[in-house]
């Protein structure tokens, strides 16, 4: 059977990279007794799958992942059996049985919505800052530039890769900023890539980094409507 | 400086540097505690980074050991990586523990693991990075007590101006007296001095400080105890039942990739082989092992606690064990369906061995890994591996036939009375196991280091020209279908050997490489062997004297008050027989060889634990 589940990835855990947490969880679902399924071969691996990775540093509270059991398996246990043994910082949320020709999640996601901390240099009045987000999301084209592992830079338009930029909150000096961006194997736009872009025309921030990225939701967006990865499975 | 205001430094420095999950300490099974002032605190540290640190069974033995009481707070710190080095010494952060972040010079007790020679400058960093006095002269009793053990604390005489207490021996064993003692003096205000005369008391402790040695050109002329209530030899202390000692269950399982990733179950300790180039095969007997069913019942606890894939039986020699086809069969047949594979560290030269290696991989045929070590039969004969050309061929056969396709033989450099026969040898025996079916064959060689308490610490380490020239030899010779050839450079081998065999002189010199910005000198793109000969010279001291030196079989050996129960003289008729090519057989299979172990350590029977069962 197939498992969809949505986890937390916290504070605690922000450093461990996608691999870490792929171990973590394999070692977790071996001492909660769960009977997932290993992959035929040489090398037998747990049959898990991630939606999209998260970067080294971003907190999340929605990360997608499926699992295939070897056999039938009540979900509420699987959620309940597995927070028992994963370790502070990684907690399931949500688990929901899918059919099992659902699509992987890494075909299925295309939008992920994250809340990113802006250190300011001074203070600076919110209509301000609400109006340079609407100014940002006003152009047609913003070029960014995407250094690459033995290979040449990559640019491209990052503008039609931004479905929603807003304010959400502002603290004293800094400011949270809440956005929805394409994801996934298509078009894959990284929400430091989006920062720099902010930074680069409205030098108000300071040095930042990823630790001041929250991942809030990933989705399947069709035209205007945005399905969660379970209600895609689901529908 | 107090751990909130390290904490909140360090949220800073994290993100910038490479692989932060190395300072989080929040793996699983690690141990949270609350600091007092009735508990003893102590930092375990290994002076190597993350990666190679959490891979030693040793700490976690005793992390594990000494948490389960509740007097005692038992927490880690592993060397930092450059990055963060330069971090927190730019913030002017203290070297902090892992789980509270607590700063080390805090704790009262901060604990060593000597494992090579070539991480002692770690140790003086890491103190320095502590904002401990790198030098035990100048510490107070505000300072913790900075102790070590561990396989180098054998020879501990180049580090003695820097450690304030040697543990000779098992740690498990002494480590509880050691800390109950500190206790008691802590809790009446002891002074350093007088706290350090009551610990020199307990059996297998060393306190530098309280000895006086004097050296001529090479050996020991004469030492000097301080008193009398300090022993004049120090003798290592081992656990006696080693089927019932404390092994941890709860173990650590770490959230990034480590060295050696795993769960390792010590099935043995010790080995009783004689080979006499090997320094554990001495240092670690007499052979202990624990008994089948208590490895059963930790492999399940330890699946249990950890989730692990993969679990490891460990030892000098796993296929020694007494039971290890059953255990293994057992162990297999039980863990397989959970995804959990059991892995062997090294193998013997038998078909015995392919048997077992059959059995832990049922699936996948990687490399297997053998030790001929010598490429002569005359070679091997000296240095008493017992092991013959028909056998290796005839092993690496059955292991070709039953699926394996690469093999790597491990051979060693600079053996003592090593000739060009011999190493014709290691190209002849390669080309003949080359030859079986399509194999391939890795040759892999490292320079022979003389080591302390083996029949060969009297014999100089082989000059780095000729072992250049051999090295260069093998690249020209070692060539043709499937072979190939890898080599370790032979300069970190020859600091090695110097420190290995060093003597109190080298503190100095280990001071000033240190202050000239030598460290993790066990990674070679961070070693620099001109930076060493510098810190030799401003010593007034030649690292050739200290590399190339022969003692005379009669002289007193800056080690000779380290007694590790095998006797100077069994050494020594080793070492004759070792020249005369005379093999010593196995006293497992074979009559007593006179070691002395059994005597010394007034342990009533060799291969405790083993003999209960291997009757029936």
């Amino acid at each position: 059977m197939k498992i969809r589940a949505k986890l937390a990835k916290r504070d605690p855990v922000k450093f461990i990279s996608h691999l870490d947490l792929m171990n973590t969880l394999t070692r977790a679902l071996r001492r909660a007794k769960i009977p997932i399924g290993f992959s035929q071969g040489y090398n037998p691996r747990p049959l898990i799958s991630f939606g999209s990775a998260l970067a080294v540093g971003i907190t999340s509270s929605s990360e997608y992942i499926d699992f295939e059991l070897k056999e039938k398996y009540r979900v509420a246990k699987f959620k309940q059996e597995l927070n028992l043994e994963l370790p502070i910082g990684i907690k399931v949320l949500e688990v929901e049985e899918i059919p099992q020709q659902t699509k992987s999640l890494m075909a299925q996601i295309n939008a992920a919505e994250y809340k990113i901390k802006l250190q300011l240099k001074e203070e600076v009045k919110q209509e301000e800052i609400e109006k340079m987000l609407q100014d940002f999301m006003e152009e047609e084209e913003i070029i960014v530039v995407r250094k690459r592992r033995n290979k040449s830079d990559r640019k491209f338009n990052l503008r039609p890769m931004v479905f929603k930029l807003g304010l959400s909150d502002v603290k004293d000096e800094s400011i949270l900023i809440r956005t929805l961006i394409q994801t996934g194997s298509s078009g894959n736009l990284r929400p430091e890539e989006l920062v720099k872009a902010l930074k680069e025309r409205y030098p108000i921030s300071e040095e930042f980094n990823l630790t001041n990225v929250h991942r809030l939701g990933m989705y399947v967006k069709r035209k205007e409507e945005l399905l969660t990865p379970f209600e895609v499975a689901l529908e | 400086m107090e751990r909130q205001e390290i904490e909140k430094r360090l949220e800073k420095i994290l993100p910038k540097v490479s692989k932060p999950t190395r300072y989080l300490g929040n793996e699983l099974n690690a141990v949270h505690k609350e600091f007092s002032q009735d508990k003893v605190s102590v930092a375990l540290a290994f002076p190597d980074r993350y990666e190679v640190g959490m891979s030693h069974l040793g700490i976690k033995i005793l992390y594990h050991l000494l948490n389960r009481r509740d007097d005692i707070v038992a927490e880690r710190v592993y060397a930092p990586w450059f990055d963060l080095e330069d971090k927190i010494r730019e913030m002017k952060i203290p070297l902090f523990s892992l789980e509270s972040k607590e700063a080390i010079n805090r704790f009262d007790i901060v604990g060593f693991t000597l494992q090579y020679e070539l991480s002692y400058t770690n140790i003086l960093n890491m103190l320095d990075l502590a904002q401990i006095p790198l030098k035990s002269k100048d510490r107070t009793k505000e300072d913790p007590l900075v102790i070590a053990g561990g396989p180098c604390a054998v020879n501990p005489e180049p580090l003695a101006d820097f450690i304030d207490l040697i543990v000779v021996g098992e740690a498990e064993e002494l480590i509880e007296e050691l800390i109950d003692r500190y206790k008691e003096g802590k809790n009446r205000e002891a002074t350093r001095d007088q706290l350090l005369r009551e610990l020199a008391q307990i059996p297998g402790i060393y306190i530098p400080e309280f000895y006086k040695i004097d050296y001529g050109k090479t050996e020991v002329l004469g030492l000097k105890v301080e008193n009398d209530e300090v022993p004049e030899e120090i003798l290592k202390q081992v656990i006696t039942d080693f089927d019932e000692v404390y092994y941890p269950t709860e173990f650590l399982v770490p959230f990034m990739d480590i060295v050696h990733d795993r769960i390792n179950l010590e099935v043995a300790r010790g080995c009783s082989r004689g080979c006499r180039f090997c320094q554990a095969g001495m240092i670690y007997r007499p052979v202990r092992e624990k008994s089948q069913e208590r490895l059963e019942e930790l492999s399940s606890d330890l699946i249990n606690n950890t989730g692990y894939e993969e679990l490891s039986l460990t030892s000098l020699s796993t296929s020694d064990y007494s039971q290890v086809k059953e255990l293994i069969s057992n162990l297999v047949d039980d863990y397989s369906k959970l995804g959990v594979s059991i892995s062997l560290p090294s193998l013997r030269t038998d078909s015995f061995s392919i048997e077992l290696a059959e059995k832990v991989q049922k699936v996948r045929k990687t490399g297997l890994t053998f030790a001929p070590e010598a490429g002569t039969q005359r070679l091997r004969d000296v240095i008493n591996k017992g092991v013959t050309e028909e056998d290796l061929l005839k092993t690496i056969q059955a292991a070709y036939d039953s699926g394996w396709q690469r093999v790597k033989l491990y051979f060693m450099l600079g053996l003592p009375t090593e000739t060009e026969e011999d190493l014709a040898g290691i190209v002849s025996l390669a080309k003949k196991v080359a030859k079986i079916g399509k194999i391939k064959v890795n040759v892999s060689v490292s320079t022979f280091v003389p080591k302390p308490h083996t029949p060969f610490q009297w014999v100089s380490f082989n000059r780095l020209t000729e072992i250049k020239d051999k090295i260069n030899y093998l690249q020209k010779n070692l060539r043709g279908k499937g072979l190939s050839l890898s080599w370790n450079e032979p300069n970190l081998s020859l600091l090695e050997a110097a420190f290995a065999r060093g003597d109190r002189r080298l503190n100095e010199v280990l001071f000033k490489a240190w202050e000239l910005g030598c460290k993790f000198d066990s990674w070679s793109e961070h070693f620099d062997i001109e930076l060493w000969q510098k810190a030799f010279n401003e010593s007034g001291l030649s690292l050739d004297d200290y590399t190339y030196r022969n003692f005379d079989l009669g002289a007193r050996l800056p080690w000779d008050h380290i007694n590790i129960g095998v006797t100077k003289d069994y050494l020594k008729e080793e070492y004759q027989k070792a020249l005369d090519a005379e093999l010593t057989s196995d006293c497992r299979s074979d009559k007593c060889t006179t070691c002395g172990i059994l005597q010394n350590l007034a342990i009533d029977e060799c291969l405790i634990g083993g003999e209960k069962y291997s009757e029936n």
